[in-house]
């Protein structure tokens, strides 16, 4: 089917797939559960062969029945300036979309849709949490002409009230450009560089459960002891080892799972992240959803070269999110979410080094009260806590030198962290609320934190001069009345 | 996709530097304190944990407990109700609101002082609210809301009710005005 025949169709109302049914009956099982499911089964199996062979499969009969049922009853028209959806078996509702205030059109394809050759579309707008409609099981060519036809409405509204300038309008069906696309092995370079210990999560139970191993593969691990000290060692080295590769190796195969042909596509006013291996996952923002772009890296990530990306956007949908991205493509992501008019250029300042003071004398404080008590009660062994002290001096003092800021007229970008580092910028005409804020510490020493927030995130600088301070949150009010292209 | 600069349009592409000099200033600029009588509710609202370390003394007298633990009840209710009746004091003296022709400031906070402002055009929500003490004091309260969610709320409370509904209105129709232009 060609885009031109799929709107002819959008257009005289059209049904889902036929296979629509299967998707409506796995989304009812989904719901009930899977395991009381089974559980309901098993206590029914027991009851004899009346309730096996009579009631079940005349439940399933109805299940069938009602699922062909809601299919028939489901329609979706595309009209002028809206999508209009009729559904219901018993009740009837129907739901008017706005074309122009669609936010985005996520299409999937699941497992179940792949060997089918269908998709699931998922269409969202700014007035509701969850997605407004979903179109279960269509073709693409139909889910992407609906994507298209809600990107032009939008950006022709936005041109209507003088939001957009001519040149960013949208071409009537954008080719999209692809930003990235991940390979598996820089999906495993991207496992093993970011958040390796995620895996433990899943590897703990395990260890956990250590005791039930030997009985269920009848093996006899080495108890710790400390009369054995030789086979307690080797234990713990065994046991790091064995918790190293295996927490490494569940990272790997999640993110195989997850991120598997991750691309980042941009078209026209909207960025795409769609990946995935059995589940392809889809996810698209407009651009001016997005408020702000945060980059992390951690020192390994450091020699690789590449860095995690944050596009936090307004509203509940998704937000886009990139763990392993190399700096040339996220120079390209930058230009794109934060326009090219926010480019920080001037020299980064630093934050006033009291900081240094504030950030270490309560947990100090916290670790010598702790290592007091506790040698008190139990032992003087709790004395190696000590170590802790000049740690977390150390720490507070790298945090305080390592915070870096800059603040132009039209944007504002953040760098800090004690190891990894975690960037922020945003344009300043996307602010919500602007403030400033003294601690009681602070007001002794003329400081204060200023706090920029858009919509759903914000950033706070702290240990400023007060002066300093109050100029960021004016520049923040000031961006805002100067610059009235919509934030969202 | 075209990444060259855009030709300069001063409707369309206001980008032009803002030079920092010329900020209006929020530093500069003198806030409206609020109604005494808010202080007035406020402390009366103390009257709660006072209540409580009352109930608890007597509990522990009709429990033949030991003198130092009354002693220790009756000391811990005068230093709670003492130490919040003080913040009351100091915070309501501190709070005020400023309103200028571009935005809605407010400050407040004890220990911390905190001034918030938000601009005219990305207010959402306007809300009068009126709890059971301040209708008794004749006082309400303004909610302002943006999309920044929870921390991006801004309230004045402490108002006399004409005051409430005519900032509502004003904020509301500034946020109109602004979206307008």
């Amino acid at each position: 089917m060609t885009p031109v025949e799929a709107e002819a169709q959008l257009r005289t109302g059209r049904r889902q797939s036929l296979w629509a049914p299967v998707f409506f009956l796995i989304t009812a099982l989904r719901r009930v559960g899977y395991a009381q499911l089974i559980f309901l089964f098993v206590i029914l199996s027991n009851r004899g062969s009346v309730v096996l062979f009579g009631i079940a499969p005349a439940v399933a009969a109805i299940a069938v029945a009602a699922a062909v049922l809601a299919w028939w009853r489901f329609t979706f028209t595309l009209t002028d300036d809206s999508l209009v959806v009729e559904s219901g078996v018993l009740n009837r509702q129907r739901t008017v979309v706005p074309l122009a205030k669609v936010q985005s059109v996520a299409i999937d394809q699941k497992f179940l849709h792949r060997p089918i050759g269908l998709v699931e579309a998922r269409v969202d707008t700014a007035g509701s949490s969850s997605a407004e409609l979903t179109i279960h099981a269509t073709d693409r060519v139909t889910a992407e002409v609906i994507r298209d036809i809600a990107s032009q409405a939008r950006s022709a509204e936005a041109i209507d009230v003088g939001e957009l300038e001519q040149d960013e309008m949208v071409a009537p069906v954008a080719p999209s450009e692809v930003l990235l696309e991940r390979t598996v092995g820089e999906l495993i370079l991207t496992a093993l560089t970011t958040r390796v210990s995620a895996g433990l999560a899943v590897l703990a139970p395990v260890f956990a459960l250590s005791g039930q191993l030997e009985e269920w593969f009848d093996i006899s691990l080495p108890q710790p002891s400390f009369d054995t000290g030789g086979a307690f060692a080797t234990f713990v080295v065994v046991v790091l080892v064995v918790a190293a590769l295996g927490t490494a190796l569940v990272r790997v195969l999640s993110v195989i799972f997850t991120d598997f042909r991750l691309t980042l596509e941009h078209d026209g006013d909207s960025l795409r992240r769609s990946a995935g291996l059995f589940d392809r996952r889809s996810t698209a923002s407009s651009l001016t959803r997005v408020q702000q772009f945060e980059t992390t890296t951690n020192p390994v990530q450091e020699r690789t070269g590449m860095r995690s990306l944050r596009l936090p956007t307004a509203g509940d949908s998704d937000e886009i999110r990139v763990d392993g991205i190399r700096l040339d493509e996220l120079a390209v992501v930058r230009d794109l979410v934060l326009e090219r008019d926010v480019q920080i250029s001037a020299t980064p300042r630093g934050i006033d080094q009291a900081a240094a003071f504030a950030w270490w004398r309560w947990p100090v404080l916290l670790i010598l009260v702790a290592v007091g008590v506790v040698t008190f009660v139990w032992s003087p062994i709790a004395l190696i806590g000590l170590f802790g002290v000049p740690f977390q001096i150390w720490a507070a003092r790298r945090r305080t030198r390592r915070w870096a800021w800059e603040v132009t007229p039209v944007g504002m970008r953040l760098e800090r962290g004690l190891l990894a580092t975690a960037t922020s910028e945003l344009a300043l005409r996307r602010t919500q609320t602007a403030s400033v804020s003294q601690s009681l510490y602070q007001r002794r020493r003329g400081l204060a934190s200023v706090t920029v927030r858009t919509a759903d995130i914000g950033v706070t600088i702290p240990f400023l001069p007060l002066a300093t301070a109050q100029q960021v949150r004016d520049l923040a009010l000031a961006a805002t009345e100067h610059d009235r292209r919509a934030w969202f | 996709m075209n990444h060259e600069p855009q030709d300069a349009d001063p409707v369309l592409a206001p980008n032009d530097p803002i030079v920092s000099g010329d900020l209006p200033q929020l530093a500069t600029v003198d806030f409206e304190p609020l109604e005494p009588k808010y202080l007035q509710v406020r402390l009366a609202l103390r009257i709660v944990p006072f209540l409580l370390g009352v109930a608890v003394t007597i509990g522990l007298v009709v429990a033949d407990a030991p003198g130092w633990s009354i002693g220790l009840a009756v000391l811990i209710t005068i230093l709670v109700v003492s130490a919040s009746a003080a913040a009351a004091v100091v915070e309501t003296r501190r709070m005020g609101y400023a309103i200028r022709e571009r935005d809605v400031s407010m400050r407040s906070g004890v220990l911390t002082t905190r001034t918030a402002s938000i601009p005219h055009h990305r207010v959402q929500n306007v809300a009068v609210d009126r709890s059971a003490v301040a209708r008794l004091a004749g006082l309400a309260s303004v909610t302002i809301s943006t999309a920044a969610g929870g921390s991006g709320r801004l309230t004045i409370p402490g108002l006399p009710v004409e005051t409430a509904e005519r900032l509502k209105e004003l904020i509301l129709s500034r946020s109109r005005l602004d979206d307008e232009e």
